[in-house]
This record gives structure tokens, sequence and C-alpha cells, in this order.
């Protein structure tokens, strides 16, 4: 339903806790960077909407480890996760005050919580992660956050919408990371599979779409100096999944995709647009091109898969991603934060459903192609200088 | 003790923080009350009724990975030409025409784009050695490098070895579709089966760029 919050399905395995892990913290870093960047900005509505959110996140990830990490283990992530967000917030304040005592005081909390949190994951792990590679990886979701913040307050808006990017990116290998550590040693083995990689690296590429697509909406919606730097980053995630498919499909595959795909999100601009010109019969167009490409997409994916995903409910499938996308950039021109936070994040976590049945039917339909065995590549000749045979 | 909330910077703005990550049971008790004094939105001030936002176009234009042409190991003095591989009747990958010539398999990825990019080589002909006889002794580290069409180069560095039987070869685990781009380079190993004419293993060097 439209206008409801986040809500992933229950995980019915050790490898979908994996995964929703990842997809969860890609999330996170996704509104952690949101609500840095409305505060240095001073917009306060959406900071208090992105904070929200990242509240349920925070709330969510328990929900997730509490079967793994215990209640009073769910209690501890809780409250440091928290402080952390708290003063990552806090690091956005001092930047938009310039005020260098609050930034300095804030990244010194930053980076005692990075020991605490880094600790804390060490000791839920059964001894599978080290105190060193634990700090690591935090020390680095809260740099490129931290980092992003600092360009984006010194307008430097590329650079912060590669921070963007590069902030979300770790957040999977954090979550990768955070599931061997964590989740039973069995779980852990299999999440490097093929099958789990490819969902995974599907879900974090078109829940970035997702991200991009509606920050680049807002910032058009509110004329702001970020929008060409969100603009090149939301093309940089059309050529990865472009990318994609030629690994796939094949390059005309892939073409054919682009085309697509582009369509896609230029009409999501030019209904962003349209709104912003109160222009009905432009948003009416775009809306009616939108469903062109919804069915247009649909054949294409179904074909490629080998008619695995069935035309007709993916048409229906990337028609909610549209009307989700429509309404949240309708709710945030009208400045109803909330209900467009919520609607961002439904139509974020759709992506994490869509990125399943695609995969699915896209190792299937692949896995019939596969070589059968291993290569022939030898002639004997120094066998038993090999092998003593 | 981790549960300790530090620092003195909760003022009354970071209101706004506490409330909605910590009370994780009741987000939306969160009241405007918290947030102190906000500074103003911007939001108001810029999204104006009938103005133009600013152009965006999508990108239309890509440019693929270049097909891959020679294979470089220093560490191992490899340096070989690339033939291009599809497979064997019997399904495999077909093994390279030249003892002293390495293939890449051209029905998977290029090296250097998403997912698992494979190159076999023979290990010995019939009488000596090979182009891939040094391969399996390449370590952790090592550094390979693939020439491309193009005239650019992807390097990549070796994470891991394996032997396997090949009666017992892994191929969904080897070759199934990611998108992580990975090098895999191949060859024989094991014993010889003189009946067959054929070493029973495979070994397997993989690589990521790097």
């Amino acid at each position: 339903m439209i206008g409801a919050p986040l809500v992933l399905p229950a995980p019915t395995s050790g490898a979908e806790t994996a995964l929703q892990l990842e997809a969860l913290l890609g999330h996170h870093s996704i509104l952690a960077a949101d609500l840095m960047r409305a505060r240095i900005r001073g917009d306060a509505d959406l900071a208090q909407s992105a904070n929200a959110a990242l509240g349920q996140n925070t709330k969510a990830m328990g929900d997730l480890l509490q079967p793994v990490i215990g209640g009073k283990g769910r209690e501890q992530f809780a409250e440091a996760w928290a402080e952390h967000i708290t003063e990552l917030f806090n690091y956005a304040r001092g930047l938009a005050t310039k005020d260098e005592a609050v930034r300095k005081e804030a990244h010194e909390e930053l980076v005692e919580y990075e020991e605490d949190l880094a600790t804390f994951f060490v000791a839920q792990s059964h001894g599978r992660l080290n105190q060193a590679a634990a700090l690591a990886a935090v020390r680095e979701h809260v740099d490129h956050l931290v980092e992003g913040a600092d360009a984006y307050a010194a307008k430097d808006y590329q650079g912060a919408a590669t921070m963007y990017r590069h902030a979300y990116a770790h957040s999977f290998q954090l979550g990768a990371a955070l599931a061997h550590a964590l989740l039973p040693a069995k779980v852990g083995a299999g999440l490097d599979s093929p099958a789990l990689t490819l969902r995974s690296s599907l879900t974090q590429s078109l829940g970035e779409h997702v991200a991009l697509v509606v920050a680049a909406m807002r910032s058009a919606v509110g004329d702001q100096d970020d929008f060409s730097a969100m603009g090149t980053a939301l093309n940089a995630n059309t050529l990865d999944l472009t990318s994609a498919i030629d690994t796939l499909f094949g390059a005309t595959a892939a073409k054919g995709f682009q085309s697509r795909w582009a369509d896609h999100v230029d009409q999501l601009m030019v209904y962003t647009s349209a709104t912003v010109k109160d222009d009905a019969a432009g948003q009416q167009t775009a809306r009616l091109k939108l469903r062109e490409f919804d069915s247009s997409f649909a054949a294409f994916l179904n074909t490629a898969t080998q008619n695995r995903v069935g035309e007709p409910a993916l048409t229906q499938t990337f028609a909610l991603h549209d009307r989700m996308l429509l309404a949240e950039i309708d709710a945030y021109a009208a400045k109803s934060f909330q209900p467009a936070q919520d609607l961002s994040q439904q139509a974020y976590a759709e992506m994490f459903t869509v990125s399943q049945q695609l995969s699915e039917a896209i190792g299937a339909t692949l896995g019939d192609r596969l070589p059968r065995g291993g290569s022939q590549t030898g002639g004997g000749g120094l066998a038993v200088h090999l092998s003593g045979g | 003790m981790i549960l300790a909330v530090r620092g003195a910077a909760s003022v009354r703005e970071l209101g706004i923080v506490l409330c909605g990550v910590l009370l994780t049971g009741g987000l939306t008790a969160c009241n405007s009350a918290a947030i102190g004094q906000p500074p103003p939105s911007t939001v108001a001030q810029t999204s104006t009724s009938g103005t133009d936002v600013q152009p965006f176009r999508s990108v239309r234009t890509y440019t693929g990975v270049a097909l891959p042409v020679r294979l470089r190991i220093p560490s191992q003095r490899i340096n070989t030409p690339l033939q291009r591989l599809g497979q064997a009747a019997d399904g495999t990958i077909a093994a390279p025409t030249e003892w002293q010539v390495a293939g890449w398999y051209d029905e998977g990825p290029r090296p250097g784009q998403k997912g698992p990019a494979v190159i076999v080589g023979h290990i010995d002909s019939r009488s000596g050695p090979a182009v891939f006889f040094r391969l399996p002794d390449l370590k952790r580290g090592d550094a390979v490098y693939v020439d491309r069409e193009d005239g650019s180069t992807v390097r990549f560095r070796v994470t891991g070895r394996r032997q396997v039987a090949k009666a017992r070869f892994p191929a969904k685990a080897v070759y199934s579709p990611t998108l992580r781009s990975s090098l895999l380079l191949m060859t024989c190993g094991g014993s010889f089966d003189q009946s067959a004419g054929h070493y029973r293993d495979n070994i397997i060097i993989t690589a990521v760029p790097g």
C-alpha cells in the first residue's frame, strides 16, 4: 500500500537476513547523508523527516539482528548506533553554523563511537571478526559520511555526490562483513555464492537508483545548487545498471536497456518539472510516457529471461515503482515531508523484492548456458614432473 | 561502556535526532517542540511555483569494456596473446588450439567487466611445458595484466588458488553470473589419466581488479 513506511518481509533464512542487513545499512547511509545535507542547508523539516526515517531504520536493524545478538545486544547496538547518528548530526550542525568547536567535538565523539561499535561487533562475532578489521570497516563508513558533509558544506557538490555513492556502496560491504561475523558460520559460508552476490548487487544498484532519483527530484523542486551533481550521480548509476545488463545479456541488450531506462529517468524529471510549474497537462503526459516504459521494459526483461518473470506482473511492478516516485515528489513539493519520506522508503524496499525476482530469473536463464565442466588443458608431456603420474 | 551517552553537544536542536533515533518504538510521537529553534527551510524559498527546474538529460551513450588481446603475468614470465574460445561439443570451455597461447572464454564477461572473466591455457604439451606451466606457482597478491583491443590495460591481483577434480567440477560456483568483477585463470593439474589422455584436476587461480 502506497504511503506506509518501509517494511521488508520477515527474513526466512540466514541468507535473507544478510541481504536485508546490507539493504538496511545502505538505506541508513542514504538517510544519514540526507540528514547531514539538510542540516547544512538549514532545511529543518527535511532533516526531521530523515531523522524519523533513521529511527525506523535503526529499529528495523535491531529487529533483524535480535535473533542473533539477543535482547541485550540489541539494546547495546541500538543505543550506540543512535549515538553515532546523533554525532553525525552534530558534525553537520558544526559545519552549518561554522562552529569549529562543535564540529571538532562531534568528530571526537564519532571516533569514540567507532571504537565502541567495533568492539560490540567483535564481541558478537564468536571470534570471526578482529578489532582492527571491525574498526576499519566502521571508520570507513563514518569517514564517507563526514567527508561527504565536508564537501557539501564547501559547496563541492560533485565531490559530495561521489561520497554519497561511495558511502552507499560501502554500506553493502559493511553489511556483508557483519553478516559473515554475526550470523552462524554455516550461513556465512553460503553468502558468497553467485546467486546471493548477484541478488545483492542488483539490490544495491536498484536501491541506489531510487535513492538518487529521489534526491535529484527533490533537488529540482528545491532548485538546489547540488542538482547537477546529483544528476551526474544518477547517470553514473544508469551506466552501472547498463554495464550489468551488458555482463548478463550482452552489449546489444545493454543498449536496449539503457535507452528504455533513460526514458524512464527523463520522464520522472519531466514530471518533477511539471509539478514545480503546476503544469497538470505536463504531469499527465509524463505519466502516460512512464506507462509506455513500464510495459516496454517488462517485455524487454521478460524476453531476456525467457518468460521467467511474467510480463504482466512485471509491468505492474514497474507501474507501482513509478506511482510511488510520483507520489513522493507530489508530497515533497507540497511540503508533506513525512509522507514523502515514507514513499521513498517504500520505493527503496520495493527494489529489494524486484532484485530477488530478477536475480532468480536471470540465474535460471543464464544457468542453462554455462559451461558444463573444467577445461582439458594439458597434453601430458610433463605429467611425471607435475604429478608423479 | 558502550551504553554511555557522551559529549556535551546535546543542545536543544539535538532533540530532533534523539527523538527520531532513540525512541525506536514510537518515532511518530516526536513533536516539533523538541526541535527548538530550527533554521528556516530553504525548500520553501526556492520551490517557486511557475518557474522551470534545472535541465537534466539521462546518459544515452555506453561504451563497453574492450575485448582482451593479451595476458601478462610478470612474476611467472607469462606473456601470451589471447584466442577467443567458445564451448566444446561436450559443453566444456574449448581448449586453446595452440600449446603456447592462452584463450579467453568469449561467452562470458570480458576482463575488467562486471562478472567472472575466464582465461584458460595448457599446462603442458605432449612434449614439454606450455603457456600456463608456471600458473600454479602464482601467489596471493601477484599482479596479472590483461591488455585490451582499445589499448587499455586492466590490472588484477591474485586472491586465491584451488585445485578441483574435473569429475566434480563446481561449474555453477565457478561460472555463474555475478556483477562483481573477477578473473579466473584455469589450467590442468593433478595426476594424468593415461587412458583418457587428460589430467584429472583443474587448477583455478582467482584474481580481482586492483
